[in-house]
């Protein structure tokens, strides 16, 4: 009888939870992390509307409510937001699409910081396609449904159609598969006794 | 609103790790009212809800007569299709707050509102606060009403809505708002104002819901009339960035609303006789539809057509850059003069004064009305 072998699975999972953690133990590379990871995550923001010229002014409000509020959905994968915060000439909404926003960030930084290793380190790293998942990552950014609808469909100039709804709901969860896994399949493939990460500090 | 504290950003954060995702916006939970410095005075009630299975005719108002389909009632909800959000996804506000001339600090003199004159009381309700809500459940003078917007085919249409509201179903139809009302959730797609067949109330009778009358116009000329005028809030119960219109702009056209812009979705109808964003001032009676090019309007002051073998006619009126309609069954003769009407016999009239019969009308993106009444005489 054959059964189904996780142990490969397995084992590409705790090279990876090592890859990472040796990673990140480096400032200069954990820096990298992080400054993608923001950057993503803003630059996600303002694409769906929570971070864009507002009102003016200097106030923060939050809705009555907010936690029965903070799931209410008001598109795939686009939650409504329960705090408005006018900074001067911009106004940034929080919702559950922050931490969405965040949590893609990290997987793009941490693609991103694969994919200088892969090119400080090629011989040792394999890790040369990686940057193929910081390019998947940018298709998360037009599945903001902003306020209303499919607004991307305006910026594109093309006509919203039941397939290209479907597509643009797929588009979230389908990034984020390809992106975790390019994080596996790349940090698995580090020779990490070939790689002395400690020049880039 | 209320000003955050850290107690709530603490009991924030562990909902935020709670799980449970993907409830929906109820009814309550848009009931939020301001603590606001401006001291907005508000209009509505809670929302009401009637148990389902209510007679629609007892629980909204209805028109004497009812308006006309371009297809079965069956056939239009088969064309519905989803516009993204899902119900409630686009909050109606349900609590408005209102604010006077002095307190908006929001708008510019070009910026579009929409203009209610009704039961005695005048309001305005700025276009960059329902591009993102669409539907403002309201109490005017005494009467429950409800102001609505339709981003997608330029649309602002008031209707009574007796004891219940009505919210945003999420559904288009030949890209409109398809509304639905919160007591028997039957479909209402906003421009046809009638009851059609949806998965929430499958067999509606075909009614018609009762209108009044929403002008299309900015906020320098409605103030500029109307001085004493409320203003529709910012501080609607949601956070919301109001400055963020995310289809594009009125002031200056651009985006989506732009002359000759696609519309999002296909229409029902197409029809290329005009680009598809130029707006007409559409009439429609249940003898059937007529359309006015509203820069004729503009250029001409009076135009006279007919719906069906029935007389009408249209006025332009210059202190809203709106028009005003008219059942006219004797052809009677008026001349444009300034900014009033003149009869044959020398009397002066306001142009929304004329001593005929008042027909709804109101401004839709060309490509929305062709799609809608494909039968539709055209004045330009």
């Amino acid at each position: 009888m054959n059964r189904f072998n996780i142990r490969p699975a397995r084992e590409a999972l705790t090279s990876t939870h090592v890859s990472l953690k040796t990673v990140l133990s480096n400032p200069r590379l954990r820096a990298l992390t992080g400054i993608v990871t923001f950057g993503y995550a803003v630059v996600y923001l303002i694409a769906i509307g929570h971070i864009a010229p507002g009102l003016g002014g200097f106030d923060i409000t939050i809705v009555r409510n907010p936690f029965g509020r903070v799931f209410a959905m008001q598109g795939p994968f686009s939650f409504a937001p329960i705090l408005s915060a006018r900074i001067g000439a911009l106004t940034y909404l929080f919702s559950l699409n922050t931490v969405i926003a965040f949590g893609i960030g990290v997987l793009i930084g941490l693609n991103a910081t694969l994919s200088y290793l892969g090119w400080s380190y090629p011989d040792q790293c394999g890790t040369q396609g990686s940057y193929v998942g910081v390019v998947t990552g940018l298709p998360t950014i037009i599945s903001g449904t902003a306020c209303c609808g499919p607004v991307i469909f305006i910026l594109l100039g093309v006509q919203a159609s039941a397939v290209f709804l479907t597509a643009v709901e797929v588009l979230l969860p389908l990034a984020v598969a390809i992106l975790a896994s390019s994080v596996i399949l790349s940090s698995s493939q580090i020779n990490w006794t070939a790689v002395d990460i400690s020049g880039a500090d | 609103m209320q000003r955050p504290t850290r107690r709530h950003f603490l009991a924030l954060g562990a909902a935020l790790f709670a799980g449970c995702a993907g409830s929906q916006t109820s009814a309550d939970d848009t009931t939020a009212g301001p603590a606001s410095a401006s001291s907005p005075t508000s209009s509505a009630s809670s929302p009401q809800s009637t148990p389902a299975g209510s007679g629609i005719e007892e629980v909204i108002p209805q028109a004497n007569e009812s308006l006309p389909l371009p297809s079965t009632p069956e056939a239009i909800r088969n064309e519905a299709q989803s516009g993204g959000p899902p119900k409630d996804g686009i909050p109606s506000i349900d609590d408005p707050q209102f604010i006077t001339p002095a307190e908006v600090d929001f708008l510019a003199p070009g910026d579009p509102v929409f203009g209610v004159q009704y039961n005695g009381v005048t309001k305005a309700y700025p276009q960059n606060i329902l591009v993102q809500h669409e539907i403002v459940n309201d109490i005017i003078g005494d009467v429950p009403a409800t102001v609505t917007y339709c981003p997608l085919t330029g649309t602002a249409m008031g209707f009574r809505r007796g004891s219940t509201t009505f919210g945003v179903s999420g559904r288009l139809v030949n890209n409109n708002l398809i509304m639905y009302d919160r007591a028997t959730e039957t479909w209402w797609p906003q421009m046809l104002a009638t009851a059609i067949s949806g998965p929430w109330e499958e067999n509606p009778p075909r009614t018609s819901l009762s209108e009044f009358r929403v002008i299309w116009t900015t906020w320098d000329r409605w103030q500029q009339q109307h001085p004493d005028t409320v203003v529709l809030s910012t501080q609607t119960g949601h956070a919301r960035n109001y400055n963020n219109d995310p289809y594009g702009s009125y002031n200056s056209r651009e985006g989506y609303y732009a002359t000759d812009a696609a519309p999002l979705f296909e229409e029902l109808n197409s029809n290329d006789r005009f680009p598809p964003k130029k707006v007409v001032m559409g009439v429609r009676t249940p003898a059937g539809a007529a359309a006015f090019v509203k820069d004729t309007l503009r250029s001409t002051g009076i135009v006279r057509g007919s719906i069906g073998d029935k007389s009408i006619i249209a006025v332009y009126d210059p202190r809203y850059d709106t028009a005003h309609a008219y059942a006219n069954p004797d052809n009677r003769q008026f001349k444009y003069e300034g900014t009033e009407i003149i009869g044959i016999d020398g009397t002066a009239y306001s142009p929304d004064a004329l001593p005929l019969n008042s027909l709804y009308i109101f401004d839709a993106m060309w490509f929305a009305w062709a799609g809608f009444y494909p039968e539709t005489t055209v004045y330009e």
